[in-house]
């Protein structure tokens, strides 16, 4: 079993953390196998950034993505880039405030979304969005144990935001499970 | 609060707890107040040793505007802090601290881990900002103040009065807590900084 | 011997293959390095730097790499264990140290994660360029030995192995790291210091007066002292008797430098570092080393999924290049194919080995990025068939 995961968004929104921590949860804390490569934007902040993250059950032998199993887009940009990747039947996870699906989707594609920028701001600080990303996948897609994401983001964020950034986790893993459970049908 | 209570081993004496305070605590917080000698009582804003004081500051922390702890050794409060925090106005990044701590305990490090439980509180509150007001000869005080990265931002000439009438300056401290967001902007820039 | 606990980080970690590879360095018992920041590699020696002072050793930022290859020497002869981190033109700057060390036999490890070249080339994107010159840079004939690692859990295993070497045959050691491998995040598995087996420098046991720098053991290596302990040496980069003092004549040079270059090449033997995967009944074998063998090993895969008899020899230690094992190799399969990231180094030794015997099919690339898949498997099957 080898999913690929990519990760875009811009420079600032913490694209590649949130690709780090669901790499470490699965292979950390979960125990299975996973590969992360990053891509910088050139310049500084606001330009593309992206991270491929493979997981697997057995040793990863090719380590990039080319065609995504699950693609978390936190901008429009990156939505535009990468959704020609998405496989038929993949899951397209994006920040329903920034990202407007369209009809450039696979075919059987799932489509979820999640404001995490705004999520983020009710708990005063906007740069733990990918923070609520994170919670958000481990939700809708369960291939990190919730035990395993939450380790992985204690390890990840630096001393003093922890709380926080547990916040930010428990935010965006909640909205994600309602709606999975179709708990809140207002959030489709 | 997370971790929930906080374990804290002094220089000497017994094992201290520190944890939220819980509308249960309201008699045992009286009794500290009471028992906290006058010179240190009137170091503090309220007149504390009034029930009401407790009501309210439980009543604050229902509305979410205080965060009250107690620090707890064999069954009795022996020190008490609070993080104040505006939800409405100019200042809603600002909190405020404010700490005791009964005699028997001074001088062991209970000020400081009072403290540090309430500045990563503020930072788990997203705040920018932790203010303190200490009088100046409280040396004690000033010292955990300092330690745990606060600096001198003001003083107010002359501002508090002792039991005798003398007057002495107000020093306002102030801490940044929101540095710690700036290691997380960097973690979030996802941007090379150089290719050479 | 086992390794220092002050400096091994025992546990679970998800870092990139430059940090893996620092943390390598430090367990291994490195405790010097001078360096000069250069794309893909600076994050080895930023966290080295970072670390090492709280392990109990010393980081310098030299004014450029012809100074950091130099002070990793001096630092040698002071006792440690020591290292330089670089790239492409880093190296190429370094050559005239490089062989200094080989000449004096000064036991050092040279990391270079390759990135596409020639000179600036692409800093940020891999390459495989440096394989030939790091065996061949300096002037003179000497022997080196290169380690390439795959991934960074080998970045920290394949390290310890490096300084290793380097200390049993006081020579320059080279890990030859690629800019994939270098900012890939996997996790890694650091062990418990008992379980790393380090090994100690080889201190003479003569007494001064007894100890000749230059004489060699069985193993035609020499022993080692260092700078402090009362012995009287002279170390110098011309040619030197066994006492370490210069003799310029043909017959020194002829005993000083066969010796360094048999130094390797007769303990070559000890020196083979492979994984093999089916090449017992193999038609062809795909030759690989570094980031390319995970994309070749995917390629062999497919191939043999498609029914073809095909093998894959992955180069872990890649010089000295294990010359009887390719020669058994090639007495007996139809052809070798040899997907590198540079435009033909390796495959000039295999071709060398195999000598006619066998068909020897390079699949270059001129760097930037790995091999697509299927561009190895096409060239497999055109052989396979």
């Amino acid at each position: 079993m080898r999913t690929e995961i990519r990760v875009g968004g811009l420079g600032g929104q913490g694209v590649i953390l949130c690709g780090m921590i669901i790499g470490k949860a699965a292979s950390i804390f979960d125990g299975k196998h996973a590969t992360l490569i990053q891509a910088f934007g050139p310049e500084a902040r606001g330009s593309a950034a992206s991270a491929q993250v493979t997981v697997a059950d057995e040793p990863i032998g090719y380590p990039y993505v080319r065609r995504p199993d699950v693609l978390v887009v936190m901008s429009p940009d990156a939505y535009t880039t990468f959704v020609p990747t998405l496989k038929e039947g993949g899951s397209l996870l994006y920040e329903s405030d920034l990202v407007v699906p369209d009809k450039r989707l696979p075919t059987g594609a799932k489509v979820l979304g999640v404001p995490a920028t705004r999520l983020a701001e009710e708990l005063g600080r906007r740069l733990v969005m990918n923070i609520v990303m994170v919670g958000f996948f481990t939700a809708t897609t369960k291939l990190i144990s919730y035990e395993a994401a939450r380790k992985a983001v204690l390890d990840s964020v630096p001393r003093g935001t922890e709380e926080l950034n547990l916040k930010a986790f428990e935010a965006g893993f909640a909205y994600g499970q309602r709606l999975v459970s179709g708990e809140d049908s207002r959030v489709a | 609060m997370w971790p929930d209570t906080t374990k804290v081993v002094l220089r000497q004496g017994p094992e201290v707890h520190i944890r939220p305070m819980v509308a249960a605590d309201a008699e045992a917080l009286h009794r500290f107040f009471l028992a906290l000698p006058e010179e240190d009582r009137l170091f503090l804003e309220d007149d504390v040793t009034k029930p009401a004081f407790v009501q309210q500051l439980l009543a604050e922390q229902e509305a979410g505007r205080a965060f009250p702890v107690v620090a707890e050794a064999s069954g009795e409060i022996v020190g008490y802090g609070v993080l104040y925090r505006p939800l409405f106005g100019w200042s809603t990044h600002v909190g405020r601290v404010r700490m005791a701590v009964a005699r028997s305990f001074q001088r062991q490090g209970l000020g400081t881990a009072i403290l540090r439980e309430l500045v990563r509180k503020a930072q788990g509150l997203a705040l920018d900002k932790l203010v303190a007001e200490v009088v100046e000869d409280q040396v004690g005080a000033l010292r955990a103040f300092e330690r745990l990265g606060f600096h001198r931002e003001a003083t107010l000439g002359n501002h508090v009065q002792d039991l005798s009438g003398k007057k002495r300056d107000l020093v306002l401290l102030a801490n940044d807590v929101a540095h710690i967001w700036e290691h997380m902007e960097a973690l979030v820039a996802d941007f090379e900084p150089s290719a050479g | 011997m086992h390794a220092d606990p002050k400096g091994v980080l025992t546990g679970l970690h998800f870092i990139d293959g430059d940090h893996a590879a620092c943390e390598g360095a430090i367990a291994a018992g490195c405790r010097f390095a001078a360096g000069y920041p250069i794309t893909p590699s600076t994050e080895v020696v930023e966290r080295f730097a970072a670390r090492i002072p709280l392990v109990g050793g010393v980081f310098i930022q030299m004014e450029d790499e012809i100074a950091s290859s130099i002070a990793i020497l001096g630092a040698a002869w002071a006792g440690h264990k020591v290292m330089t981190v670089t790239s492409g033109p880093g190296l190429s700057l370094m050559m005239e140290h490089i062989g200094y060390a080989a000449m004096t036999e000064t036991p050092c490890v040279f990391v270079d994660v390759q990135r596409g070249g020639p000179s600036t080339g692409l800093p940020t994107l891999p390459a495989q360029a440096d394989m030939m010159q790091v065996r061949w840079g300096s002037h003179g004939d000497y022997n080196v030995i290169a380690l390439s690692p795959n991934s960074p859990q080998e970045c920290f295993d394949l390290m310890i192995k490096a300084f290793n070497l380097a200390e049993l045959y006081r020579t320059p050691v080279f890990f030859m790291m690629d800019e994939v491998v270098g900012h890939m995040t996997e996790r890694v598995a650091i062990p418990r210091p008992e379980d790393i087996e380090v090994v100690p420098r080889r201190w003479t046991s003569r007494k001064p007066g007894d100890y000749r720098a230059y004489e060699p053991g069985e193993d035609l290596v020499p022993e080692m002292v260092k700078a402090g302990d009362g012995f009287r040496v002279h170390i110098t980069g011309l040619t030197h008797d066994e006492r370490g003092y210069p003799a310029m004549n043909p017959q020194a040079q002829d005993k000083l430098v066969r010796r360094l270059v048999d130094k390797i090449r007769k303990n070559a033997h000890k020196l083979v570092d492979v994984r093999g995967e089916n090449l017992e009944d193999a038609d062809v074998v795909v030759i690989s080393y570094g980031i390319t063998s995970r994309i070749a090993a995917a390629a062999v895969e497919e191939a043999r999924a498609a029914g073809r008899k095909v093998g894959h020899l992955r180069l872990v230690i890649v010089w000295p290049f294990p010359e009887p094992l390719v020669a058994e190799l090639a007495s007996r399969v139809k052809a070798f194919v040899v997907p590198e990231l540079n435009l033909g180094q390796m495959v000039r030794e295999v071709e060398r080995v195999v000598a006619g015997k066998a068909q020897v099919v390079s699949v270059p690339h001129a760097g930037g990025t790995v091999h697509q898949v299927e561009d190895i498997l096409a060239k497999i099957l055109e052989v396979a068939k």
